[in-house]
């Protein structure tokens, strides 16, 4: 076996957590198992982004992490010889976080709840501009781990704050209100504003 | 919340296809600057049912498309939250199960002193040691002391909070089968007022005893499953003449008379019997013929049940309604162990849910003040 080959089957069994110990499988989780049987850990998938760049990634990160993509793979009509999946509304730089998100999470799996949590939140460390593409993507990628953590992050953005700021950090610049409907929002909810 | 949903498989054509489609619609929007304002309904749904309910107050003023769908999702009630008392130490914990959060904030005031009941937001407390009993509410951090009594194997409930008027309490102890002493007490006055009361049908107080405050009465459940009245106005008690409610053989296994719980909704009083091998089964009193009927379904009402004090709650989030949230969270305090009437099941799936061998004073169901925003 290469090296390549043992540091793959290394993270193969890191990342779906079957650890033998005992005879017993440690740290099942049924999700990720049945996606695992799925997915082969040494192939890779491409993957298109609307900018016409194309990203080689392992296919049980991908498998692990995106609904789409695991159905597209179940399908059995993914050629992993010539077959690229087109991504046409998610562009580059958008598609990289995507994968890094998924890369790191299927690699980084054993790690304790708090380093992963830090990472997420250095990951999510954007504007709110970047929060939107990444938003667009996880939705339209089904990846609900990722979703979970952005609607949190939005949920943080709203608490708390006073209207006006809300609209600024969400970059809302025409409410749409008419002047007699915020009138009487500002009448109705005066310790918003 | 929508509940889940299940992509078909296509092929890998057809998928790319449906993509491109959604691609151009997307595309389309693009030409103007993309906002947040303009985020897809359902997207829009999602976020805003995870906010509380000032947030999505907030949220609903912010801008014009999110007004409808924040009012669409808007929680109108509160649910209660799951009470942890620590066995050490003085770290409270609360979980929230609509949020799946858990909350904790140090209580000095609690030291030395187990549950009673709840209601309204206002705790009931005992010092066994001491006999001092007290009301505290952990979100104002008040506490009202009363006179003391001696309590250490009797159930007590309230009526309302004790900073409302005609704030009662009650408890009752057998003396003879025919015969209990009734003790009540009320915010201000100097001692409990113990006074004996005749029932024709026999009646035995224990701590398995249910009570629950419903339409002026207090209705008290012994182990048994027979119902005594006590009318703090009138100061009359009996037992009612409405047989147990009837439960399969199955249910009569070991401890049979533990795993009970009773609260009430408007006006309707509602009794779980348990079993461990079994799934619950609910009980309604229908007062005009009296009797026990089953209960099929609750009709969007969420009952929270906990072994001194239970609530019901209408308006909560729809994955929650027609379900009985028991006093037990699994999942790393994520997930709370409910029943749900429609589907006839546990969630998670049971292994045993023994709700009889539960620690009474390990957790109770507490309802926060609306508009709760955390603990400072």
């Amino acid at each position: 076996m290469t090296q390549l080959d043992r540091l793959s089957v290394y993270h193969w069994l890191n990342a779906w957590c079957i650890k033998p110990v005992g005879g017993a499988l440690v740290r099942q989780e049924p999700e990720y198992i049945l996606l695992a049987l799925m997915g082969s850990p040494l192939k890779k998938i491409m993957l298109c982004s609307s900018e016409k760049e194309i990203f080689s990634v392992e296919e049980q990160v991908m498998v692990q992490h995106s609904v789409i993509i695991n159905n597209m793979i179940e399908d059995g009509s993914y050629n992993h010889e010539e077959s690229k999946i087109p991504l046409d509304c998610v562009d580059s730089k958008t598609l990289k976080k995507v994968i890094d998100y998924c890369t790191h999470h299927t690699h980084h799996h054993n790690d304790n709840q708090e380093d992963l949590e830090a990472w997420d939140a250095q990951f999510l460390n954007v504007d709110s501009n970047g929060l939107y593409d990444l938003l667009m993507a996880a939705n339209y990628l089904e990846i609900r781990n990722l979703l979970d953590l952005i609607y949190g992050t939005i949920k943080n953005m709203i608490k708390g704050k006073k209207i006006d700021e809300i609209r600024r950090i969400f970059n809302i610049k025409d409410h749409g209100f008419t002047p007699e409907e915020e009138e009487q929002n500002r009448k109705e909810y005066p310790h918003f504003y | 919340m929508s509940g889940k949903r299940r992509r078909k498989l296509k092929s890998l054509v057809d998928t790319i296809n449906d993509n491109k489609r959604l691609a151009i619609e997307v595309k389309n929007e693009n030409l103007e600057l993309q906002t947040w304002s303009d985020l897809p309904a359902e997207l829009l749904e999602l976020i805003l049912s995870r906010l509380a309910l000032d947030d999505n107050v907030r949220a609903s003023v912010v801008c014009k498309r999110w007004h409808p769908v924040a009012i669409a999702v808007r929680i109108v009630n509160q649910s209660p939250w799951l009470m942890y008392f620590p066995k050490f130490g003085d770290l409270y914990e609360f979980y929230d199960p609509v949020q799946r959060k858990t909350y904790s904030v140090e209580l000095t005031e609690l030291s030395g002193s187990r549950v009673c009941y709840t209601k309204d937001g206002w705790l009931l407390l005992y010092r066994p040691r001491t006999h001092q009993v007290f009301f505290f509410n952990p979100f104002t951090r008040e506490v009202i002391k009363l006179p003391r009594f001696e309590m250490t194997y009797q159930i007590v409930a309230f009526s309302c909070a004790p900073t409302s008027p005609g704030c009662v309490l009650f408890t009752v102890k057998h003396v003879s089968p025919t015969i209990v002493a009734i003790s009540t007490c009320y915010p201000g006055a100097t001692e409990w007022k113990t006074v004996n009361y005749q029932n024709r049908l026999p009646f035995v107080s224990s701590i398995w005893n249910k009570l629950v405050f419903c339409n002026g009465l207090f209705y008290c459940l012994s182990l048994t499953g027979w119902l005594g009245v006590f009318d703090p106005s009138e100061r009359s008690w009996s037992v009612l003449s409405v047989p147990p409610p009837k439960c399969p053989e199955n249910f009569f296994a070991k401890n049979w008379w533990k795993g009970k719980f009773m609260t009430e909704h408007n006006g309707d009083i509602i009794v779980i019997y348990t079993c461990s091998s079994e799934n619950p089964i609910l009980f309604k009193l229908d007062q005009s013929i009296m009797e026990w009927e089953e209960m099929r379904t609750l009709d969007g009402v969420t009952l929270f049940a906990s072994f001194l004090s239970s609530h019901s709650r209408i308006d909560l989030p729809g994955m929650m309604r027609n379900s009985v949230y028991f006093s037990k969270v699994r999942f790393y305090g994520k997930r709370c162990i409910s029943f749900s009437v429609d589907d006839y099941r546990y969630y998670p799936r049971k292994q045993c849910h023994d709700w009889g061998e539960q620690d009474p004073f390990e957790n109770i169901w507490i309802e926060p003040p609306k508009d709760f925003s955390g603990f400072t």
